[in-house]
């Protein structure tokens, strides 16, 4: 192979690579059941890092993971339909995650947000009026929205703003 | 070329140089060194200018643009650059290139931000990095010149360093950060040399990954030195060790199987990482008592000088540099021994203020260390090529 194709090769990886990362994504977003969580603020923490918000989700099965030591991590899968703290053979829709001491969690706990809102909702959150919007399929979940009051997360900013 | 230019009549002036030898100078480098496209260099220029401004439009505008829309400016933005940086190096424009390249890996790296922020993905920032230089090992291979090689190896060590720390855990405990960053770091960057170094294809990297293990083994040395110095004991999890111990292995192989090393030069290498692992042991050759009283300190106990951690902490510093120094002027590298003969006058120094620190606040005090200053600077002015000289006849 010849340096030129080499090069080509070279510069082709990382774009076919990211492609495939981006569509696989909007793939994912695309399938599965939709499914409506709230989310809490975990306080005194500041839910705002940077551009995003960080929350728990209230999967409304208490405390289940039981897990004491800081550097224990456990993989666990909840179940959604019926609403169980471990998945069975019966359960209909899975959620796999991670247990830890800072509780259950599973990848969705983030969504990006322009910064000129982050005080509204970052309030929001705090007064338990947000849910987020995930799609679930095969026991992955991936985050499609962020509601608030009902309404979607821009609309919401918009309006208070 | 114009700095060419300028020497070049200087030499003619102070006759270093005949007219013809001028002549023949400039002919060879106008062939050599064409003067660079200007035009080329401006529509650089531009298309950079409208890639951030894309970017700034996504960036200040992006909860309003539609998401596929998102994507698709900015995988069409990535790729022009990508067909740049190829169309530059058929038309033989290292400047150009070389910057296009770094642009590219630039912004491959800013798309993994991009689509995490576009798909709320919960991953961690040192994954990202390391995903990153996988995909673009093959591409900075073709960099010319160190920017490029550097920003990739520091930002792709950066990214293995924390991985490998996060493998327990990704929320990693700050215990473990403080404890065992500093050499996990350091046997990372010396495994990463030995695989440049041992790996013909990724030889042009060594150069960034031996600045980086030089640089990652001072902070190891200068961290555990003021861990032991201050009296302060670190006990990690066994696990750790475990790591610790393979890489250390793994670091001892490299070592032995170099074939720039003699023997010596192997020897003083292992002996240095024996002694650096000693260091951070808990207890092997520390207590946490120290001999004299800081003003932070309260470990001082009624133990003999040489069994406190104050005074063995900069006397295995001091060796370790020193036979470091030795393996550096044994190859003839004279800047990483200089460096190093100076990091070891440092040391003396930092030893001085540890024994007599309140002494040194007096007049009488004062005078001594300014004394110690001009007697050290002196003697590794007058004494360093020779220490040197003699490292470089040693042999085994």
């Amino acid at each position: 192979m010849s340096r030129t194709q080499q090069l080509a090769l070279a510069i082709a990886l990382p774009l076919v690579l990211l492609a495939a990362n981006a569509t696989w994504h909007l793939y994912q977003r695309s399938q599965g059941v939709e499914v409506r969580l709230p989310i809490r603020g975990f306080d005194p923490r500041d839910l705002l890092a940077g551009h995003y918000l960080t929350y728990k989700v209230d999967y409304n099965l208490g405390d289940f993971c039981n897990i004491t030591q800081s550097t224990q991590r456990q993989e666990h899968t909840i179940c959604l339909e019926p609403l169980q703290s471990i998945a069975d053979s019966t359960c209909i829709l899975p959620l796999s995650g991670m247990c830890s001491t800072a509780g259950f969690n599973t990848g969705l706990e983030r969504f990006y947000i322009p910064e000129q809102y982050a005080q509204a909702l970052d309030q929001a959150i705090r007064d338990q009026k947000g849910e987020i919007v995930i799609m679930v399929k095969n026991g992955k979940g991936t985050v499609k929205d962020l509601i608030i009051d009902n309404k979607n997360w821009l609309e919401f900013a918009k309006s208070t703003h | 070329m114009v700095s060419i230019d300028k020497k070049l009549k200087q030499w003619l002036n102070a006759n270093l140089i005949t007219p013809e030898q001028h002549q023949a100078i400039e002919i060879f480098e106008a062939e050599h060194h064409p003067p660079r496209k200007l035009w080329v260099s401006i529509m650089l220029l531009g298309v950079a200018v409208m890639g951030l401004g894309i970017i700034s439009l996504i960036a200040a505008n992006w909860a309003f643009v539609p998401l596929l829309i998102k994507l698709a400016l900015a995988f069409i933005t990535l790729t022009a650059v990508g067909i740049s940086v190829w169309v530059l190096d058929q038309h033989s424009h290292p400047l150009g290139f070389e910057t296009t390249l770094t642009g590219f890996l630039v912004g491959c790296l800013a798309m993994i931000g991009l689509i995490s922020q576009l798909f709320h993905l919960g991953g961690q920032w040192y994954h990202a990095l390391l995903a990153w230089g996988i995909m673009t090992l093959p591409l900075v291979l073709f960099a010319r010149r160190l920017l490029a090689r550097f920003l990739w190896v520091s930002i792709t060590l950066t990214g293995l360093v924390w991985s490998v720390l996060a493998l327990t855990s990704p929320n990693i405990p700050s215990t473990v950060i403080i404890q065992v960053l500093p050499l996990l770091g350091f046997l990372i960057a010396v495994i990463s040399y030995y695989l440049t170094v041992f790996t013909p294809k990724l030889s042009s990297l060594s150069s960034s990954t031996l600045f980086w293990m030089q640089l990652s083994g001072l902070v190891a040395l200068m961290y555990i030195d003021g861990l032991r110095t201050l009296g302060e004991q670190n006990n990690v999890a066994i696990y750790w060790y475990l790591s610790i111990l393979i890489l250390s292995t793994l670091v001892g192989i490299g070592i032995i199987l170099n074939r720039q090393y003699s023997l010596l030069n192997r020897v003083l290498l292992l002996t240095c990482l024996v002694l650096l692992l000693f260091y951070y042991h808990p207890t092997l050759l520390f207590n946490g008592s120290t001999y004299y009283e800081y003003f932070w300190s309260t470990n001082t106990q009624n133990i003999a000088w040489w069994q406190a951690d104050d005074i063995r902490a900069p006397l295995l510093s001091l060796l370790i540099l020193g036979l470091y120094s030795i393996h550096m002027g044994n190859l003839g590298l004279s800047t990483s021994f200089n460096i190093i003969t100076i990091l070891m006058g440092l040391r003396f120094i930092v030893l001085y203020f540890q024994a007599l620190g309140g002494l040194a606040a007096t007049g009488f005090g004062l005078i001594i260390s300014g004394a110690l200053l001009i007697t050290l600077a002196w003697a590794w002015q007058k004494y360093r090529a020779q220490w040197q000289r003699w490292t470089q006849e040693l042999s085994l």
